[in-house]
């Protein structure tokens, strides 16, 4: 096979070729899906050395606590439970990384789980970018409560999700594949009182990974 | 009529906007900033409804949620609402309203015969008369239903958009009287974040008709300041017309916001009501107090108005509803009305039932001359539409009987005022009790059961001193308590107020004839109950309140008795002889006023957000190809593929046919998929699953079956070990999410010293089944790197390769029999390799089939689908799948299956059913009898879990569980149909098609 095998995000469906719906000096919130991200889940022991190193040596980034993320050369780490993790990654040296991690992790109990095509990443953002949250999440997304840095598993709508706090006007909402085209639904209808705009996507090559 | 009692200057309506509205098919004019009733009032409309059950005319009686008669249908067609308060209902350009409870009109209405009749219909009358016989009420209500009427539901489906948001604060101020701002200045000013909704359209409470100046200026003018202030903190939300409606469990409440109804037109997309979601760290109830009507002959006439009412409607929106007006009150706060209605140019007397009123209030009165009979009461009032005299008599020394009638007054607004009761119904829904304050004749709060407090009014402060003053220190002790406390609180403002003289008590005035006897004395306007029902009840035997609220209809309705209980309640506990702090108050329940049905739907309607709807990396193709959907779960999964001119029937044999003889392919993503990794997961596994898995070698794979404790079937699949501490397994597509958590709990809470993780991956991969005597040749032409030799890659195998280019997860495994295998790839790429076994495949004339041919196949093979032919109630050995419950380890359910009940004889057993007739197909779920009879109940047997027609073996096949089936085989056994015919059964092993399993073991 010469051929590239195509990819396609979860949100295939959606029209995300160009701008579209309101200009974006009059749009209250902006919506956009990151499907340029490869996303493994991590388990481990925070306490066990041979874990946090090989983190921390492979990824150049700490473990976050709960309910926080760090970023850095391209990886983002999302902390998701005590013994659960979120790594996230557009980095050129994935693919490197990913066989670091795996060959590390092998001399301890951990595990790294490739997620890359089982969720993405839609993006909200804007001036209302809370408001349209705060209709489908019980969760106090107030910047008091809820500072950017910081992650958290909710629900939004009847969706399971990850809310990451980009900024103070920037979400990142982590949903599964099959939920994906139901929840950017239900956010285009929610943010269509406050002026909604779909900003283009590239549907950027997502590399098919191991098996 | 053009608002000939609008009072020239003054009020809070503005007069330059001008609003046109129909009320019962006429034109009216009011201004922006007027309610119905407030613009009716104006136009001198008098009478605005009938009432319940007698059809008596009713006019406004108050100016807020209270109001107990004036009910309206606003708008029409998919947009309209019933059963809105007038009182409530601000006018907008073009608005159509309508009087519910009349026809054919409020003016003439047919209903007023039940008044005629009125002796007739005594509390209980359609208890007594109506329930028996049984059968009759049908026909009874049918006929006493429409003369009733509470409105008309809409027929079409509602255009608007409702929403639904959730909220989070420190501090939740309910109401923005008084009280309520002061609350939320002094928590705002702590640093706490503030929500504060109001019902009414405008913030501000009693004060947007006081009297009583404030820092020497009008109160609007400190009320305009407070809200300056508010406004100008980004963490406070400030909801006019939004009503609290219902106070739940840590600190929940609900809050319906009417959005764009007082908007002529409204900006698209913009939700008509908002349904609030609030969590809040603390509550301040600051609800005020409702005044008590006084309960005499006839006060319900058009014209008999609570005082405060009169008040409003003179200082908020410049109506005076009256030409000459009485006052009645047995306490001061009705002074002021009296001070409003001379003001105002009306003249007017005062009726106070106390001996010797007194004090300064009563002094300012005598101060504007204005005559005062003390001592007295009313003892009838006259005029039906509209009230023209009332009759006045002196009561006695005890005040408990009328020693003389003591002349009459002309008027056209009797303004009453029994007292006040304050608005504990958040208090009670929030779980506390309300108690009874002797002194001060009501129920006030009682203690806090949640977070909560209440203020002013609400919390029995009669005085604006004293609600201002509880109003802050309550905001600093709610902010404090939400962990808020920084800056100086702000400052009371300066006011003088009067002191009042006490309240006497009156719930029942006495009148020159028994209850029941002279005129209606109504107690619940809304719903026709009089003091006489309410004495009638207590004769009957009734005691309890809420069985007297059942029996006269008490506090039912719209308004839940907004007006009426407390009187009510204080009548049925003089007639027992009991204090009323004993006979206590009905349940309040949510919802405080009537909520729409659109405000709790919000958005979730309709097929694209009712539910989720989840989708398949291959669902695109899928629709593509005009596959018709079956909902399993929340997945949409292809059903079959009709092509031009099949039905269902002919659709599946085609599908059936071609995966038999050639190839068939199916999308089988929707299945769950864990990872379950780690040293200790093949021990996991033996716990988790009835057969063993220690001894799995890496690459093969096994199908297991979950037990619950109970030793029931919970769930089925193959898994695979595809690593020495690595397991990929699969579950049933609905299952999937129980399971994961199921095995989650054990490995959290029983079993956490295994050293093992689980991971879902149900959405990393699409998987395509492809099944069929061709698919090895078709698999090898898309993947090298695998060999698909069978002694290579044996039945009940894994091997990992490249299909079609994409790293992929190859499985031979088969659910129909075949020869197949399941090719597991990243779901991004789905579609790509989808696309590509089916170019590759279309020499062999790959079929892609469904979920009806999946089940058709598998059935033929005997293959159970959990949840189907398993219903909770099954156990392994129930399915005659001894084979797979291990004797030598422990495992979930083990210790049940050896239960008394799950080891006796007659236990429903599965088997297979031969109709006699072959081309008959038995229904699901049809009941089955070892005979058929005419004597009911005929004994069950059992019943058929699946059932198709087999396009291979040219006949009907069915799986069902009958009673001791397995050692029936070759008996009968009899299903009868909904059309009246019976069908005959042969029970056969189920297992229909290849029983040796030759097929998929090439």
């Amino acid at each position: 096979m010469s051929e590239m095998p195509q990819a396609q995000t979860p949100l295939v469906e959606i029209d995300m070729a160009r701008d579209r719906l309101t200009a974006a000096e009059q749009a209250g919130v902006v919506l956009a899906e990151r499907g340029d991200y490869r996303h493994h889940n991590l388990r481990g022991d925070a306490s066990d050395a041979i874990f946090s190193e090989a983190i921390k040596t492979v990824l150049g980034v700490d473990l976050p606590a709960l309910n926080r993320f760090t970023s850095g050369e391209g990886h983002t780490l999302l902390g998701l439970g005590p013994d659960e993790w979120l790594w996230m990654t557009s980095a050129e040296n994935a693919d490197a990384a990913v066989a670091a991690l795996d060959a590390a992790l092998v001399k301890t109990f951990a595990t790294l789980t490739d997620l890359s095509s089982a969720q993405t990443v839609i993006e909200v953002q804007g001036p209302h970018a809370g408001d349209v949250l705060g209709k489908g999440t019980p969760f106090d997304l107030h910047a008091r409560e809820f500072p950017p840095g910081t992650c958290t598993q909710s629900v939004l709508a009847k969706a399971a999700v990850v809310i990451q706090r980009i900024d103070a006007a920037a979400f990142h909402v982590i949903v599964r594949r099959s939920f994906a085209d139901y929840l950017w639904r239900w956010l285009e209808d929610a943010a269509s009182e406050y002026g909604c705009r779909i900003e283009a996507a590239e549907r950027r090559q997502n590399r098919a990974g191991t098996s | 009529m053009t608002q000939s009692f609008r009072v020239p200057s003054g009020g809070r309506i503005d007069r330059s906007k001008p609003v046109g509205f129909d009320f019962n098919g006429q034109r009216y004019e009011g201004y922006c900033g007027d309610t119905l009733a407030s613009a009716l009032l104006a136009n001198g409309v008098r009478v605005v409804a009938r009432s319940y059950k007698y059809h008596r005319p009713r006019g406004v009686m108050a100016a807020g949620a209270e109001e107990p008669n004036a009910l309206v249908q606003v708008g029409s067609g998919a947009t309209t609402i019933p059963n809105l308060r007038a009182t409530q209902t601000e006018i907008v350009d073009g608005m159509q309203a309508v009087s519910m409870n009349c026809w054919p009109s409020v003016d003439n209405d047919i209903g007023t015969v039940t008044g005629a009749f009125a002796r007739m219909l005594p509390a209980g009358f359609y208890y007594k008369t109506f329930m028996w016989p049984p059968q009759m009420w049908m026909k009874y209500e049918h006929v006493i239903r429409k003369a009733a009427g509470f409105g008309t539901a809409p027929t079409v489906a509602d255009p608007d958009r409702y929403d639904k948001v959730n909220a989070h604060c420190d501090v939740l101020v309910v109401g923005a009287g008084p009280a309520g701002l002061a609350a939320a200045l002094s928590a705002a000013a702590s640093g706490a974040r503030v929500i504060v909704a109001d019902e009414q359209s405008e913030f501000g409470g009693s004060l947007l008709h006081s009297r009583t100046p404030l820092d020497d200026a009008p109160a609007t003018e400190w009320v305009e300041k407070a809200l300056r202030a508010l406004r100008d903190n980004a963490d406070v939300t400030l909801l006019p017309r939004s009503t609290v409606y219902g106070y739940f469990d840590h600190n929940f409440l609900t809050i319906a916001e009417r959005v764009t109804d007082h908007l002529a037109a409204a900006a698209p997309n913009i939700p008509r009501e908002r349904l609030w979601r609030v969590r809040a760290k603390r509550v301040v109830l600051a609800t005020g107090a409702i005044e008590r009507p006084l309960v005499f002959p006839n006060n319900d006439r058009p014209g008999v108005m609570l005082a405060s009412a009169v008040s409003v409607y003179i200082n908020r929106y410049a109506v005076t509803p009256a030409m000459r007006a009485v006052v009645f009150t047995n306490n001061d706060s009705a002074y002021s009305t009296a001070l409003d209605l001379a003001d105002a140019g009306v003249p007017v007397s005062v009726v106070d039932a106390r001996t010797n009123p007194g004090g300064h209030c009563f002094e300012a009165l005598q101060q504007r001359g204005i005559e005062v009979l003390p001592g007295c009461v009313v003892t009838n009032v006259r005029g039906t539409k509209r009230i023209s005299v009332v009759e006045i008599g002196r009561l006695n020394g005890a005040g408990d009987a009328i020693a003389a009638p003591s002349g009459s007054l002309g008027c056209d607004v009797l303004a009453m005022s029994g007292g006040w009761s304050p608005a504990v119904h958040l208090h009670a829904q929030s779980g506390a009790r309300p108690r009874f304050d002797a002194d001060a004749a009501c129920f006030v709060p009682g203690e806090s059961v949640q977070a909560e407090c209440s203020v002013g009014a609400a919390n029995g402060a009669m005085s604006l001193t004293e609600c201002f003053a509880q109003g802050f220190a309550g905001g600093v002790a709610a902010a404090k308590a939400a962990g808020r406390s920084s800056a100086v609180p702000p400052k009371l403002p300066k006011l003088d107020e009067s002191a009042e003289a006490a309240m006497q008590p009156l719930w029942l005035v006495p009148s020159l004839t028994p209850p029941g006897r002279g005129a209606k004395q109504f107690v619940d306007y809304q719903n026709d109950t009089t003091a006489a029902d309410i004495q009638l009840a207590a004769r009957e035997g009734y005691r309890s309140i809420e069985h007297v609220k059942r029996y006269t209809a008490l506090g039912f309705g719209t308004d839940q008795g907004k007006l009426g209980n407390i009187n009510g309640m204080a009548i049925l506990a003089a007639s027992l002889g009991n204090s009323i702090a004993a006979t206590g108050t009905t349940t309040f329940r949510p919802a405080y006023t009537p909520v729409t049905f659109g405000t709790i739907a919000g958005r979730d309607l309709g097929a694209e957000r009712f539910d989720p709807v989840r989708k398949t990396a291959l669902h695109g193709w899928h629709v593509e190809h005009g596959a018709e959907f079956e909902n399993v779960g929340q997945w949409k999964r292809p059903w079959y593929y009709p092509q031009s001119g099949e039905d269902i029937r002919a659709a599946v044999n085609r599908e059936c046919l071609a995966t038999r003889n050639s190839i068939g392919i199916l999308d089988a993503s929707t299945l769950g998929k864990i990872d379950v990794y780690g040293p200790d997961a093949a021990e996991f596994l033996n716990r988790i699953y009835t057969n063993a898995w220690s001894k799995l070698e890496v690459g093969r794979c096994r199908y297991g079956l979950m037990l619950g404790e109970d030793g029931m079937v919970m769930d089925d699949g193959v898994s695979a070990r595809i690593g020495e501490h690595h397991y990929y397994m699969t579950t049933t597509t609905g299952g999937a999410a129980h399971v994961m958590g199921w095995m989650e709990r054990w490995l959290q809470t029983e079993w956490p010293e295994l050293k093992v993780y689980l991971t879902s991956v149900t959405d990393q991969w699409a998987v395509m089944s492809i099944a069929g005597p061709k698919s090895r040749s078709l698999i090898s032409e898309l993947c090298d790197d695998i060999d698909f030799a069978s002694s290579a890659f044996p039945f009940m195998s894994f091997r990992r390769g490249t299909v079609a280019g994409v790293p992929a997860r190859v499985f031979r495994i088969s659910f129909s029999g075949e020869l197949a295998f399941e090719i597991n790839v990243p779901a991004n790429f789905g579609r790509y390799v989808w696309d590509k076994v089916m170019a590759a495949g279309q020499p062999y004339g790959i079929t892609p089939y469904g979920t009806e041919t999946m089940h058709v196949l598998r059935a033929e093979k005997g293959y159970v689908i959990v949840g189907q032919d398993t219903d909770g109630s099954v156990t392994p050995i129930d399915l005659g799948m001894d084979w797979i419950v291990s004797k030598n380890k422990d495992f979930i359910g083990k210790r049940s299956l050896s239960r008394s009940d799950c080891v006796r004889d007659n236990r429903k057993q599965l088997v297979g059913l031969l109709t006699d007739d072959p081309a008959e197909v038995l229904p699901e779920g049809a009941q089955l009898v070892n005979e058929p009879s005419d004597q009911y109940p005929v004994p069950m047997v059992g019943h058929v879990t699946s059932s198709y027609y087999s396009a291979c073996l040219g006949r009907s096949i069915a799986l069902a569980v009958v009673k001791g089936g397995r050692s029936r085989m070759q008996g009968k056994v009899y299903a009868a149909l909904l059309d009246g015919r019976t069908l005959s059964a042969t029970i056969a092993g189920p297992v229909f098609y290849d029983a040796e399993g030759a097929r998929q073991n090439v």
